[in-house]
């Protein structure tokens, strides 16, 4: 991949004493798919802003291409934004929309077979006459993008493209809007809050908290490899036990077990992962075998979920959730709230949290 | 930064012509306000004179002189009693109307809207001259009297103060409702619903949670009636008699009749302070206030 | 079913309230009688006299000029302040500028009109101008108090309307000045003529600024109108009220619909 596409060196910003975005830094390649993740507060929309050139940072640069663009105006950067709230504009219509930012490039005929072009592409050609206030959300948000991508953006930047449709229209609209941009091999870089959205859209995504990057890179590794305790817990079910380390192998006060890890832990005490999916659940009254890496508990909660069922196991204090796959429709595979289970996972499993 | 030249015109062209055409005039009124009078043309002294030394030439006495005399403080008491009547007349006929509006279906509420404020747009002049027609000795509310029998000869129904609090109360209502209905239209009407599920009657649910939540817009018809009532001029003038003397009428008689210059300003300048002042400053902290929450 | 009723009665009687003098006096319009209170017959005798009185004739174009031109200058300069407090974030002296373009708003006429009248006589004394006072000593008190008017719907309309709309149009290539005249101005169109329509009807209406500012050959109309009927009744005031009072009226609605039309 081709990186330092858009570089993102050193950002601060701060709005009178609240300081927004703290030393951000960012390389994303050309044709990437990039997601900035975040719950509210945390600055990922500031940053977009900063990127669209509607919020001047108050220290750092920006390169795009290599082009210093930090201090170009909005109407200068040769990049797009789509607005979460689409902002089309209420007095045009569909066609005058679409248009509207290549009036000067082109002459009357380009700008029709452009218009054409992109209306065709993302199945709005039936619209081009309609008011804006006449159209659905779905049908709004593909004008925002095609009045963007009619520009031909190097760069376009997404501000929560999925937030204002309806779930079932979402995921349909995650699908399109992949393809789409594998399709046109532009550089997108968006913002969500949803991390289901982020980790099905993104290539590589940041995860970002009080106006700093806790960590960046594919939604696999963000998952699989979390750094912090923050994004393990943010991003999917988490379960995050305390270890100490003891010679040659760890101990879990909470579950009062021993851990084998694949790794050699920092520190004296850490946190680790193990996510639901990764236990075994089994019932206790079949095997009696206390081996490392497994814990007897009782089944506190249960909720089926078709494809999986989902267990609450306590143990001593600790309550651990484990996801089951129900690949079997044999009732052998569950257990009743109030059973004794033995929950087992491999040292593989085990994730080291640094922060 | 570049293209944005205009900015500074939207600014400063108002800026200039408020400060020249609004600003002055007013800083005038103060400066001819402490001023000594005298007889002549203008009818006051300079407030700076240089006659071999500097001199500063201002005087309290013009002030101290309304505030001495019961024929100035007596209309500005009258005025301020008459707007506190006539601001309770208009909540009280304006309160019920702008409710039952803003509870009405969509399409009748922004019919009657329409309808309680086209009257606004007529001339405010003509429709105190109406009342003027309605209330005339011969006119249809006596005529309607009589055919009734409730009195056996015409009443004299026109100048004096009640047909001044009527005339005020027609002419301002709209103003009242406005605000109101503005109110009342924002809240939801399911609280209405929810406080009586919760064992509340009607009029328990009106005075705990309907009432409470139009308060501010009680404040804002009540100030929009207020102000201006205390300061009208014609609306006396038209209907009013002798019975009783207000604000407006002496501020006119003095400038106009008396010619005292300096004694209008002060009665004016006496007016900004008690009225507008409080208004404009709570504006400012306002508008201040809500700024900082914004971000 | 009993509370529908009180609902319609209340309704009913406060539009009656609202509407019956204006009815009246386009009743007694019709009065053959000089006389207004005794009805003699229908005709339209004074409509005929109004138009053939030249002074009130006069009057009404001294009036409607007057009107005309202020409404257009307070509208530009109001355009101006609410686009200004809403879109711009340096303003020097901030809490002077809102002083100023609000307080008109709350100040009685009666202080307006001497201020005005006092600042053109001292003026005259400093500079020798205005020398008279007339149509454009009128003109600039009524650009005066009708700039706070424009202000405040103009304000009201651009800080419900979304940034991002400029925003986008920016990204899309617009610069400032473009964005301004091709998205900011057609958005708020309608806003812009209901400030007109209000301020025109404020200009056309005033009598008490008017005549402190007046002087030879510029009558407005409410001040001839106030020397008909200060002290009587006059059945050509009732004639011009009629003719007034739709006049006016289908201004009204003009402004509800262009007030409206934003809010869809």
């Amino acid at each position: 991949m081709n990186k330092n596409f858009l570089v993102i060196e050193n950002i601060s910003k701060s709005f009178g004493k609240n300081k927004v975005l703290e030393n951000i830094n960012l390389d994303i390649s050309k044709s990437e798919f990039f997601g900035l993740l975040g719950s509210s507060g945390s600055g990922k929309t500031t940053l977009l802003r900063i990127l669209g050139g509607f919020e001047k940072p108050d220290s750092g640069r920006i390169f795009l291409e290599g082009v210093d663009i930090t201090n170009l105006e909005p109407f200068d950067r040769p990049l797009n934004y789509m607005f979460q709230s689409y902002a089309l504009f209420p007095h045009l219509n569909v066609f005058d929309n679409l248009a509207f930012g290549i009036r000067e490039k082109f002459n009357k005929n380009e700008i029709n077979s452009e218009v054409k072009d992109i209306s065709e592409l993302l199945s709005i050609d039936n619209l081009l006459n309609r008011r804006i206030k006449q159209l659905s959300g779905g049908e709004q948000q593909r004008v925002a993008l095609g009045r963007c991508l009619i520009k031909k953006p190097k760069l376009l930047l997404l501000d929560e493209p999925l937030a204002a449709l309806d779930k079932k229209l979402r995921s349909k609209t995650q699908l399109e809007l992949t393809s789409l941009q594998k399709q046109l091999k532009v550089t997108f870089v968006f913002v969500t809050h949803d991390q289901e959205e982020a980790m099905s859209l993104s290539d590589r995504m940041a995860i970002m908290r009080e106006g700093k990057i806790l960590e960046c890179s594919s939604p696999e590794e963000v998952y699989e490899n979390p750094k912090s305790f923050y994004t393990a817990n943010f991003i999917g079910i988490a379960n995050t036990i305390e270890v100490y380390k003891k010679s040659n192998h760890y101990f879990s006060n909470e579950l009062n077990i021993n851990l084998e890890l694949e790794h050699e832990a920092k520190k004296q005490k850490t946190n680790i992962l193990l996510r639901p999916e990764k236990i075994k659940i089994k019932s206790a009254k079949d095997v009696k075998i206390n081996l490392v890496n497994s814990f007897e508990g009782v089944v506190l909660e249960k909720s089926y979920l078709g494809s999986f069922t989902r267990y609450e196991v306590k143990s001593g204090n600790k309550i651990i959730s484990v996801l089951d796959q129900n690949y079997n429709s044999n009732s052998n595979y569950n257990f009743p709230i109030g059973e004794r289970v033995l929950c087992s996972w491999e040292k593989e499993s085990l994730k080291i949290l640094e922060d | 930064m570049k293209n944005k030249l205009f900015e500074k015109y939207f600014i400063f062209t108002p800026y200039f012509w408020l400060v020249l055409f609004f600003f002055i005039p007013l800083a005038i009124i103060f400066k001819i306000s402490i001023s000594v009078s005298e007889w002549g043309m203008p009818p006051y002294q300079e407030l700076f004179i240089f006659e071999n030394q500097f001199k500063f030439n201002a005087t309290f006495e013009n002030y101290i002189y309304i505030f001495r005399d019961f024929y100035y403080i007596g209309s500005f008491i009258n005025s301020l009693i008459l707007a506190l009547i006539s601001t309770f007349f208009c909540l009280l006929i304006g309160y019920p109307l702008a409710f039952y509006i803003a509870t009405s279906n969509v399409r009748l509420r922004n019919i009657l809207l329409v309808l309680v404020v086209i009257p606004f747009w007529s001339s405010f002049l003509l429709r105190v001259y109406a009342w003027k027609i309605i209330l005339q000795n011969n006119g249809i509310l006596n005529l309607i009297l009589l055919n009734l029998g409730i009195t056996s000869e015409p009443l004299q129904l026109l100048y004096n103060q009640y047909a001044v609090i009527m005339g005020i109360v027609y002419t301002y209502l709209p103003l009242m409702i406005l605000p109101l209905y503005g109110y009342l239209n924002k809240f939801d009407l399911n609280l209405i619903d929810a406080s009586k599920d919760l064992g509340l009657n009607r009029v328990k649910t009106f005075i705990k949670v309907i009432l409470p939540l139009s308060i501010p817009g009680i404040i804002a018809g009540s100030l929009l009636v207020f102000i201006p009532v205390v300061g009208e001029f014609i609306i006396p003038e038209m209907l009013g008699g002798s019975d009783r003397l207000y604000y407006g009428k002496i501020l006119w008689e003095e400038f106009f009749v008396n010619r005292n210059w300096p004694g209008a300003s002060a009665l004016a300048f006496t007016g900004i302070i008690i009225l507008v002042l409080p208004i404009v400053f709570f504006q400012i902290i306002y508008s201040r206030w809500s700024e900082k929450n914004e971000i | 079913m009993k509370s529908n009723i009180i609902k319609s009665f209340i309704i009913f009687s406060g539009l009656f309230f609202l509407y019956f003098p204006i009815l009246i006096l386009i009743f007694y319009s019709f009065n053959e009688n000089k006389r207004v209170m005794v009805w003699k017959g229908f005709s339209f005798k004074w409509y005929n006299e109004l138009f053939k009185n030249e002074q009130i004739i006069e009057a009404f174009i001294v009036s409607i000029k007057i009107a005309a031109l202020s409404a257009t200058f307070s509208t530009i300069l109001g355009v101006m302040i609410g686009y200004s407090l809403v879109r711009i974030r340096k303003i020097p002296f901030k809490a002077f500028y809102i002083f100023l373009s609000s307080t008109p708003l709350v100040l009685p006429e009666l202080i307006l009109g001497l201020s005005m009248l006092l600042f053109f006589i001292s003026l005259n004394n400093v500079i020798g101008f205005p020398s008279s006072r007339g149509q454009l000593t009128i003109f600039i008190s009524h650009v005066t108090f009708c700039i706070a008017f424009v202000a405040i719907i103009i304000q009201a309309r651009l800080t419900d309307f979304n940034k991002n709309i400029e925003e986008a149009a920016m990204d899309l290539g617009y610069n400032y000045t473009k964005v301004l005249y091709k998205i900011t101005l057609p958005i708020i169109l309608p806003s812009i003529i209901a400030g007109w329509l209000l301020a025109f009807t404020i200009s056309l209406d005033d009598l008490v600024v008017a005549s402190f500012t007046t002087g030879p050959g510029a009558n407005t109309l409410p001040i001839v109108v106030f020397s008909k009927v200060r002290l009587g009744l006059s059945p050509e005031v009732n004639a011009l009220s009629a003719i007034l009072m739709l006049a006016l009226l289908l201004i009204g609605i003009i402004y509800f619909y262009f007030n409206k039309k934003f809010k869809h």
